[in-house]
């Protein structure tokens, strides 16, 4: 990691998960809906979509999240993100079992990740422009845009004051959030951190990969030969990470270690990957390099695997490329398969996967995958879970403007 | 620890495109204040004071490509980075641009941009909605454009911190650059003004204004801040690898530092301590006393409540010695995220040209035409650049001049 | 003018807009990548289209997009099926 590699005492570890999804809220109801390979997806509720070339995606329960927000902010207006942000987080603390309390506020640090922050603010503002008079117009809501609020409300709600960060790089954003924040543990800058990615469901997001074709009418498939797309989805991952002597000190249990992490530009196109993969290459070298594992020793990979038809044979093509035959003795699954395109909370949420399947030593499948693809033929755990020692994890993340990142998590040895 | 240096820079701005214009317009108090009719809705107020860019920029950008469905925001971002690559006498095509990243602060971002294409698809149906917009449309744009068109693709980085997006940009490259993951990055910052961000961001900041019956922000009455536009980027790299290619250097990047206090997020009144820490360990990770800094470039985009909070921060933390304040947002307006970029270049021409920026109010709708003070001109040896946070964060950046280097 | 030389047209106009070229310098029969036209513009075409021509496009008629000959004449036989009903 980006620290002083001659302190034993720099690993940085996971020792908290919190986890909101479509299909379900807390690591408890998570993880083993992601085993059983439960669908989080269904007709869409929270807008209307007749209009649109597709009517389904991820929502989340939000009934009992609200009770994790304390009342101060519930008096305040805040942002749906916030709300799955502080709910995730306090989760997350509750499973480090770490009394924030005793630890120097300015050395506990928030890193978020996301693509659309708080749209649905700014979804209201524009209806309210098109459909009401123009005093009507709420420009104040907008108040409560701006995407830094999130991790700002996180912080006041735990009483944190060190750094925080919000970084927007779209759907790599949660790799992003955990790297840096493992980054600024390593460098001795804070002492505990909140890491993670979140995303409400958007109407911008949804007409805006709709006009691009890139949303499936039915279920994501990753992989599958007759994938048609994303399903867009909503969610937070957030983890607790700390250095690995504070966390034995004080007897918590270690689910993980962030061993690394890449990150990239395919400096190609806007939307399109790099038809060589440069960007996605690069990251997942960078982390192996940066954590000195050898491609040998990574026993499963969390796939970007969003189910459009560039991405996952790109995706597939990179892997090949960084493992050589290997690749095709590492399982590769996608739980976008089941709960969707959550966008900035993606990789948060799939970093969690890797840290609860070192732990558990079991990995999610790809669900929905019927007919291989002769582009993509690595072994995509198809539609059952498996048993599976994981002493290495890695968890690709790739963006519109070719953002590409890998995260590598490994059983940290006591 | 690798050292890091300022090597070029380019700014739009509302009083000038190119550093060496911004500077000799800033130094002068040149305003770019005044009314514009741009931002309007049905029922708004004909103008609104703002600093608005109105250069044609046309000329600095690759080619049509480059701007074609993208957003002002990105247009500046663009136009900044290329100016700021010519004044570092980088030439990509001889770099590895696997060395080379982009680390950006901007926070508004492409919102009017995303903002007309969800009223488009309001007004007329998501299908009809163009999709070569979208991509265009999200925060990282800006930044993802410059790799796109330039190359650059080390790493690529957006932070939405909001006033201290930029500084934190630079903190994160800094980092990037001292544990080898780079030699070169190019830090920066960009915004634009538009309907959104005068009638939402400065209007919630008019609370007095609903009190007393006004709905729109009215800079007449000094209760919301001047907003102004544009972008600044820096061009920062090893020591080492700036003495290589035999660079001329603006300024050293010593330290940053940043802190949050959340409870200035949804209460107007908060502490001062955590904002102190941020300045206090700026200071001590360069090594370098209170007395030691010669200016702060500071200011909060203008916000009338955090003006007031930076200013007790700087008076506890400097006591007696007290260094030159200058605020360029009293003559660019508040540029958000973007205003980072403009303190961060403010300061390095600052110390490049041996001259210690004008003081100026850091009250942004005053009449700023001519300096308050203006500065005699000395050689600074050292300023530091505060920004602090409607939202609570707190940043520092402590740079040095060239020539006091060791 | 058929349906098919309107439709023709339609795209020349909008890729000479794209790209800055002469409208009369198109290659009808080129490749759109080779013209210049990457994936995200083709998508816009496939809006215009739709939006000209009051159709309703899927995904997969994106294989259709291969050429201006090869869109008038997708296009084309929609149209004519969608009168013919």
């Amino acid at each position: 990691m980006n620290g002083n590699p001659n302190d034993e005492h720099s690993a940085v570890v996971v020792t908290g998960i919190g986890v909101v999804s479509p299909i379900g809220n807390g690591v408890q109801k998570f993880w083993p809906a992601v085993l059983a390979g439960i669908s989080g997806i269904d007709d869409i509720r929270s807008f209307d979509t007749s209009g649109f070339r597709t009517h389904r995606g991820g929502e989340v329960d939000c009934l009992g999240l609200t009770e994790y927000l304390s009342p101060d902010i519930l008096s305040q207006r805040v942002g749906k993100g916030s709300v799955f942000a502080v709910a995730s987080t306090k989760m997350a603390i509750a499973d480090a079992g770490i009394d924030l309390t005793t630890v120097d506020p300015v050395r506990i640090g928030i890193c978020c990740g996301t693509t659309m922050g708080e749209c649905q603010i700014l979804e209201k503002v524009d209806e309210q422009f098109v459909h009401s008079r123009s005093d009507e117009i709420e420009f104040e809501g907008l108040k409560y845009y701006p995407p830094q609020l999130i991790p700002a409300n996180v912080a006041l709600e735990i009483g944190a004051c060190g750094p925080i960060h919000m970084i927007t790089t779209a759907c790599a954003a949660g790799n992003y959030a955990i790297g840096y924040a493992a980054d600024l543990l390593c460098a001795g800058v804070i002492d505990v951190a909140v890491a993670g990615g979140v995303d409400p469901l958007s109407r911008v997001a949804f007409t805006g990969f709709n006009s691009m074709l890139a949303v499936s009418p039915d279920m994501c498939r990753p992989f599958d030969l007759h994938r048609r797309g994303i399903l867009l989805s909503e969610g937070c991952g957030m983890l607790v990470l700390e250095r690995a002597s504070s966390a034995q000190e004080r007897g918590a249990p270690i689910y993980a270690e962030i061993a690394g992490y890449g990150i990239s530009n395919d400096a190609y196109h806007m939307t399109s990957p790099h038809p060589r993969a440069q960007g996605a290459i690069n990251a997942m070298r960078s982390a192996l390099r940066e954590a000195d594992i050898s491609p040998n020793d990574v026993d499963y990979i969390s796939a970007h695997g969003t189910g459009t038809p560039a991405n996952d044979k790109v995706e597939t093509y990179a892997i090949k490329e960084v493992f050589q035959k290997r690749a095709f003795a590492i399982p590769v699954s996608s739980i976008k398969s089941m709960i969707g395109h959550t966008m900035g909370a993606a990789s948060a949420i799939e970093a969690a996967v890797c840290a609860l399947a070192i732990r558990y030593s079991e990995i999610p499948p790809t669900v929905n995958y019927a007919t291989p693809d002769p582009a993509c033929d690595l072994d995509y755990v198809p539609n059952t879970a498996r048993k599976v020692e994981v002493s290495v994890a890695l968890s690709n993340a790739f963006a519109f403007g070719g953002n590409c990142s890998a995260l590598l998590l490994r059983r940290f040895a006591q | 620890m690798t050292r890091v240096v300022i090597t070029g820079a380019g700014i739009v701005s509302p009083i000038g495109v190119g550093v060496d214009a911004y500077w000799s317009q800033f130094v002068r108090g040149t305003s770019g204040v005044r009314p514009t009719t741009r931002f309007q809705y049905p029922g708004s107020p004909e103008s609104v004071n703002a600093a608005v860019v109105d250069d044609d920029l046309s000329q600095l950008l690759p080619c049509k490509d480059s701007t074609w469905n993208a957003a002002r925001t990105t247009t500046f971002a663009l136009a900044a980075t290329k100016l700021a690559i010519a004044d570092a006498g980088l030439d990509l095509a001889t770099l590895d641009l696997r060395n080379v990243g982009i680390a950006f602060g901007t926070t508004l971002s492409c919102v009017s941009l995303m903002s007309s294409f969800d009223r488009r698809a309001i007004e007329q149906g998501p299908r009809l909605s163009d999709p070569g917009v979208f991509p265009d449309t999200g925060f990282s744009a800006p930044a993802c454009r410059i790799s796109v068109l330039l190359g650059p693709c080390a790493f690529n980085v957006t932070l939405s911190n909001g006033e201290t997006a930029v500084l934190d940009a630079l903190e994160y490259a800094c980092s990037f650059i001292r544990s080898g993951r780079a030699h070169t990055v190019l830090v920066g910052g960009s915004e634009e003004i538009s309907t959104e961000s005068v009638f939402g961001f400065a209007e919630t900041k008019a609370r007095h204004s609903r009190a007393n019956g006004r709905r729109c922000p009215d800079p007449q009455h000094n209760e919301c801040p001047v907003l102004g536009e544009g972008a600044g980027v820096i061009v920062i790299e090893s020591l080492d690898h700036a003495r290589n290619r035999s660079s001329r250097v603006l300024a050293e990047v010593l330290s940053c530092a940043s802190t949050c206090d959340p409870r200035r997020l949804h209460h107007s009144a908060a502490g001062l301590e955590p904002a102190c820490l941020a300045v206090r360990n700026a200071l001590e990770k360069s090594a370098l006393a209170a007395k030691d800094i010669d200016f702060v470039c500071h200011g909060t985009n203008g916000l009338q409540t955090i003006d007031a909070i930076e200013s007790r921060v700087l008076n506890r933390v400097f006591g007696h010695e007290q260094p030159i304040r200058s605020d360029p947002a009293s003559q660019i307006g508040g540029s958000y995220s973007a205003g980072g970029a403009m303190k961060l270049i403010t300061a390095a021409m600052a110390l490049y040209a041996g001259v210690a920026p004008p003081e100026t109010r850091s009250r942004p709708d005053m009449q700023a035409s001519r300096p308050i003070n203006s500065a005699e001109p000395r050689g600074p040896s050292a300023g530091i650049v505060t920004s602090l946070a409607a939202c609570g964060s707190n940043a520092a950046v402590v740079l040095r001049a060239w020539d006091c280097a060791a | 003018m058929t349906s098919e030389d309107s439709i023709r047209n339609l795209l020349k106009r909008e890729i000479a807009e794209k790209i800055e070229v002469d409208i009369n310098s198109i290659d009808e029969d080129a490749h759109l990548a080779d013209l210049g036209i990457d994936s995200l513009q083709a998508l816009q075409l496939l809006v215009v289209i739709e939006r000209e021509y009051d159709l309703m496009l899927e995904d997969s008629d994106l294989e259709h997009f291969k050429s201006i000959s090869s869109v008038a004449t997708f296009v084309g036989s929609r149209l004519a099926a969608a009168v013919a009903k």
